[in-house]
């Protein structure tokens, strides 16, 4: 489902004043603190920071994996705050594609399976998502690689294959967690055009998390949190 | 997510695991086969108890005894004459009455050595069914109720001089003789009524030999078996030749044969209305209700807990699959997927080892039987008698074990598959 339900000239994303506290040991941390932005789609945007700063608990946010505290969010006019859990899982099944750096491939299921398996959760009929996921194995370079299991395809490989599960769905939004963190520089540079190609051609808001300057610097924007706070504003 | 969708998923889980997916479904197949095997012997050897009962004529039969009870405790004798068992030959559901004839008898082999002594039971020729007549060595049944014909027991035939499958056919000299016939009579000798002017002896053929002297219903402890009639006409002469004869005008039991054996309850009624004393297995296995339920429930219990021991272990590998697979729930839930989803899931996975264990356990059930059924037929035979059912298996029995494994697998993964859905997606995804 690509964005649904709000006129083209209103942004994808919308936070303001968006914040997020944990109470940890009695004490509440402010995790995000008063952050507002806004994403047009197509837009890819780097979020930079130290450890600690925020840049997780903002993409488990957008990702609708974490519920803000305070504050407003709306992802293609909806807000996030006020859905119900299954609706909020919808919304991560059909909104949003998330890459990790750790891949968080299974390992009992082959390539293609894995790729399948937001397709199943998505309820697309059989024959339609085996179809979908191939074409995606496709257009990420691993064709011939879609019977192979995690263990026997390289980091890079695996990393294609986590993005072809993200993009299975059909996602606006494209949340990429430090993809290139358990990559060589030559691997990276692979993932990192390959994100950029399918958030250009798929007109997708691709949020990358890193501390890689290299990685942050092929953003058209990029957003730097400390202490929960956008520096200089964000939006 | 379609419920093939579900599981596929569950079985390409319980094939990432195999080995303690393996053990986990064998605990269950275990815990299945224990509980079925247990129950189908309960029902097994209760049935078998019956339809010996049945056949042996015993849940078909009434017994009245001439006593009246008073209300202080006393005892009445009541005439138990042809006037009181025609009433009770028309009563609904009786296919006949029969004053119980049994007589102590001798018999000898002419111009042998061969003699048996013991008492001689009257049996009426529709009476074949009877398990004793079943459980036939050699031979056949009465031809008429007048036959000069007799049936004995093994032990009987090898005290005339025979294998028991070589008596049928053979002619033997029967008379009425006892201890008590015998100072009545004033006989000289044992054997003194077989000769002479005064003899009661009879010449019967042997028409069959049966195994055993102790079943069949009013037949206790018969060694000889006649005709109805050609023992009465045996009888009669006896009486003839008694002093007082008149006294046993009156029989001291008589047996009611039941076309069906639901009427019992209704013609032992009508009998005790009358004023007479009833006996009857039927009763008395009535009154045994308890006792067997208690047999079963006790079975039932032993069979549970090997089910409760294998539900812990489905709850134990459930668990140590939630802690597993933390990151796994975590990402299903990042890529959509619904809490009731990440519930059928896990429920799905525990449902499977549940088809699996209960089918397995139910092969494991039959097989025992089987097996058991061989050596207790092999026992049976070396007892002397015939193959017994001894386990009583139903395609409802096996239905229900197959339902009882998947619920109760399905009973034991709600807490885990709980505990699944409440974690956090976020955190879960961070897990080590």
């Amino acid at each position: 489902m690509r964005v649904q339900g709000y006129a083209k000239c209103m942004p994808l994303i919308e936070a303001a004043d968006l914040q997020r506290h944990h109470r940890t040991a009695g004490e509440t941390v402010r995790a995000l603190d008063g952050v507002s932005l806004v994403l047009e789609p197509g837009e890819h945007v780097a979020l930079t920071g130290p450890s600690g700063s925020g840049k997780s608990t903002l993409l488990n946010l957008l990702g609708g994996l974490e519920r803000p505290t305070a504050g407003r969010l709306l992802v293609a006019g909806r807000d996030l705050a006020v859905l119900s859990a299954d609706e909020l899982a919808d919304y991560r099944c059909r909104q949003v594609g998330m890459v990790f750096q750790s891949f968080q491939l299974l390992g009992r299921m082959t390539a293609l399976e894995n790729v399948v398996l937001p397709l199943r959760l998505g309820g697309v009929p059989a024959a339609e998502r085996t179809r979908r996921a191939l074409d995606l194995l496709g257009i990420v370079g691993l064709a011939a690689r879609a019977d192979h299991r995690p263990t026997q395809l390289s980091g890079g490989e695996q990393q294609r294959v986590a993005i072809a599960r993200a993009l299975a769905m059909g996602p606006s939004v494209l949340l990429a967690d430090e993809p290139t963190g358990n990559l060589d520089s030559a691997r990276a540079e692979e993932i990192m055009d390959l994100l950029a190609t399918m958030c250009r051609e798929r007109r997708l808001a691709l949020v990358v998390v890193t501390h890689d300057p290299v990685v942050a610097e092929r953003a058209e924007r990029q957003l730097r949190l400390r202490d929960g706070r956008l520096a200089g504003g964000g939006a | 997510m379609t419920a093939s969708d579900l599981w596929s998923l569950a079985w390409s889980q319980w094939r990432a695991a195999t080995l303690r997916s393996v053990l986990t479904t064998l605990g269950v197949a275990i815990g299945v086969a224990a509980f079925t095997t247990l129950f189908a012997l309960g029902r097994g050897l209760q049935d078998n108890f019956r339809d010996r009962l049945l056949r042996g004529g015993f849940l078909q039969a009434i017994t009245v005894l001439p006593f009246k009870e008073g209300e202080d405790g006393s005892q009445k004798r009541l005439p138990l004459d042809e006037k009181a068992l025609d009433r009770f030959r028309h009563l609904p559901g009786v296919r006949r009455v029969d004053r119980d004839i049994r007589l102590p008898v001798r018999a000898r082999v002419s111009g042998g050595t061969g003699k048996a002594q013991g008492i001689a039971v009257a049996m009426p020729v529709d009476a074949r069914e009877a398990a004793q007549f079943d459980e036939r060595v050699a031979g056949q049944y009465f031809t008429s109720e007048l036959a000069p014909e007799i049936i004995v027991t093994s032990a009987v035939a090898r005290g005339l001089g025979w294998a028991p499958e070589r008596a049928p056919g053979q002619v033997v000299r029967v008379a009425p003789g006892g201890a008590f016939i015998d100072r009545v009579l004033q006989v000289a000798s044992p054997f003194g009524l077989f000769s002479g002017g005064g003899s009661l002896a009879r010449e019967l053929r042997i028409v069959g030999v049966v195994a055993r002297e102790r079943v069949g219903f009013g037949s206790l402890g018969a060694a000889f078996f006649l005709p109805y009639g050609t023992a009465r006409a045996i009888e009669q002469d006896l009486l003839a030749r008694m002093p007082g004869a008149s006294r046993l005008g009156t029989s001291y039991s008589a047996s009611i044969r039941l076309e069906d054996p639901a009427v019992l309850a209704d013609v032992e009624r009508q009998v005790a209305k009358a004023g007479y004393r009833t006996v009857s297995f039927a009763s008395v296995l009535e009154r045994s209700r308890p006792l067997f339920l208690l047999v079963d429930g006790l079975l039932i219990l032993i069979g549970g807990v090997a089910l409760l021991v294998a539900s812990l272990g489905i709850a134990n590998t459930m668990i140590t699959s939630v802690l597993e697979r933390t990151r796994e729930i975590g990402l299903l839930k990042a890529l959509g997927g619904r809490d009731r989803t990440v519930m059928a899931l896990f429920l799905a996975e525990a449902a499977l080892h549940g088809l699996l264990g209960g089918v397995l356990g139910i092969l494991m059930a039959l097989g025992t039987g089987q097996a058991v059924g061989v050596l207790a037929d092999a026992w049976f035979r070396k007892m002397g008698g015939d193959p017994q059912r001894v386990f009583s298996w139903s395609p409802a029995l096996l239905l229900s074990a197959l339902l009882l494994a998947v619920g109760m697998c399905l009973l034991a993964a709600i807490y885990p598959a709980r505990r699944a859905v409440r974690l956090d997606p976020a955190r879960a995804l961070r897990h080590d």
